[in-house]
């Protein structure tokens, strides 16, 4: 596509406007001193040493990432089963469903946690693990089942139906068709779950209890009253964690297609 | 048959997941709004039944703050699916690894770094206004761009080339090939925009003054730092009512 040029050179701009906070929390959090100035001189590793150190810190930081792992773990085999279903409806009624599906959403981070605080109050898990793994897995599904679904090409059903034309069992079709063609887009929707959870702030806020605070929860209180360095540490490393999860996922599926293709492979 | 019937069971869990955690706690809310607050450790005062949470809901602060969550919505709703635009226009002629790359970059700040572009838009912009309907902004963008750039995609390859080719300046490519075929996408981003700028939260809570506190931010203030979970609650049903409407007002197409 050709663009005006003005068009190009703005959507550059704001390209680079929008990695700004992100540079500048990067290179505050290797600020030698609590005042966060910016560090031109002076490097300094001094926070993430104090953050490996405070358990406050480093637990709600492991805690995240089980939390991540584990709805990640949930998500996608419930996305999976549902978009393999919805191709069975008719379609009126695949909409409707499809829009139950994708309720959570669209509906506001705070009315959810708010929502959600009370589901856990009413079967007695407030502030548990169960709790968070659940909003999690709620909050990361719209997004699994969207890309599962982008999966589901009209080639992967043909071969689908080619292969039951020839006598295999539904099981059969799904175990050694339907999967191996759709297991880069599981990865990839678990990948999405994963950073969702990790980068979640709001819904957190409402479900978490004392002992099961994220590391956003935790950088939250600080961000509220006056934001310490140790904010700025967070923030990094959730952002190289999330960008570095999404960069290797990025590269393994591209060489593995990259090499299927060139070796002509069986598709 | 069967494989109707297959196909409901493996939905169940999901659905059950989706029901029980959005509907359940929407239910659960309004419920809530309906108690009396409560005088101890619980969030409410267990079998009451109170219509207080509601009657401050129509005074003039409450009016205020739903004029200013309507008026957020809107603005984020318009910048966002604009600089949305720009980004799509950008990243949609690229193919391959640098098209995942601007893609990395565009959606960076949702998703990699709510966090870290919190902390740093604190230090760049000015709170007030400005700072929360631009924070706001910068978290919705990389959606907007996303659905903007699938549309751009989608666009049939040729009739760019085609359209030059007759001698139409790229101005006029913009303005006659790639604007009226992806008008549905706008107009669906605009509808989101709205929805979700609707819910306002960290934007305005980390950026805003007590001038731009939205519903959200009202809901997290009553019940975290005032307990008043009822009135939180009371608050979130309207939440609800304003997002479900703005769903409706965009969903309604007219009949051809």
């Amino acid at each position: 596509m050709t663009n005006p040029i003005i068009a190009r050179l703005s959507g550059w701009f704001v390209l680079i406007l929008l990695q700004i906070p992100l540079v500048m929390t990067f290179w505050a959090s290797f600020s030698a001193d609590s005042l966060l100035t910016l560090p031109t001189t002076r490097w300094s590793m001094r926070w993430y040493v104090d953050f490996i150190n405070e358990p406050q810190w480093s637990r709600a930081a492991f805690r995240s990432l089980i939390a991540a792992c584990v709805a990640a773990g949930i998500a996608v085999p419930l996305a999976t089963a549902a978009a393999w279903s919805l191709r069975e409806w008719p379609q009126g009624f695949r909409y409707y469903v499809l829009g139950t599906l994708l309720m959570p959403a669209t509906v506001s981070g705070v009315a959810l946690g708010l929502g959600l605080l009370q589901v856990a109050y009413a079967i007695g898990l407030a502030g548990q693990w169960p709790c968070l793994i659940g909003a999690h897995t709620l909050l990361g599904f719209p997004v699994a089942l969207l890309v599962v679904r982008m999966g589901f090409t009209p080639s992967l059903q043909e071969l689908e139906a080619a292969a039951a034309g020839l006598g295999a069992k539904t099981s059969v079709v799904a175990w050694r068709i339907t999967l191996p063609l759709l297991w880069p887009w599981l990865v990839a929707s678990a990948v999405a779950v994963f950073v969702i959870s990790l980068n979640d702030a709001v819904v957190a806020v409402f479900v978490c209890g004392p002992d099961t605070e994220t590391l956003p929860v935790v950088a939250w209180r600080q961000l509220r009253h006056s934001a310490g360095p140790m904010v700025a540490v967070a923030g990094t490393i959730t952002m190289v964690a999330s960008l570095g999860m999404m960069g290797v996922t990025t590269a393994v599926l591209w060489y593995l297609r990259f090499r299927k293709q060139s070796a002509g492979g069986p598709l | 048959m069967t494989l109707l019937r297959a196909s409901i069971a493996i939905l169940l869990p999901a659905l059950l997941l989706v029901v029980g955690g959005t509907a359940a706690g929407a239910i659960l809310t309004v419920r809530m709004s309906l108690h009396a607050p409560g005088a101890g450790a619980g969030l409410f005062e267990p079998g009451s039944v109170s219509l207080s949470s509601w009657a401050s809901m129509g005074d003039a602060h409450h009016r205020g703050i739903v004029l200013t969550t309507i008026l957020t919505g809107l603005v984020v709703s318009l910048l966002s699916t604009a600089i949305g635009a720009l980004l799509a226009l950008l990243a949609a002629p690229f193919a391959g690894l640098r098209f995942m790359g601007i893609m990395v970059l565009i959606l960076a700040p949702r998703l990699s770094g709510v966090l870290a572009s919190l902390f740093g838009l604190q230090r760049l912009l000015p709170r007030g206004w400005i700072g929360s309907l631009i924070a706001e902004t910068w978290l919705l963008v990389p959606y907007s761009t996303l659905i903007l750039v699938i549309a751009l995609r989608s666009i049939d390859p040729h009739l760019v080339p085609a359209a030059r080719g007759l001698g139409a300046s790229r101005w006029q490519v913009l303005r006659w090939i790639i604007w009226p075929l992806s008008l549905p996408a706008v107009a669906l981003t605009l509808q989101l925009g709205w929805v979700w700028g609707l819910g306002a939260f960290l934007g305005p809570l980390f950026l805003g003054g007590p001038d731009q506190s939205t519903l959200a931010v009202e809901i997290h203030h009553e019940a975290f730092d005032l307990g008043r979970w009822p009135r939180a609650a009371a608050e979130g049903v309207v939440l609800m009512v304003l997002t479900a409407s703005a769903m409706a007002a965009g969903s309604w197409r007219p009949r051809p």
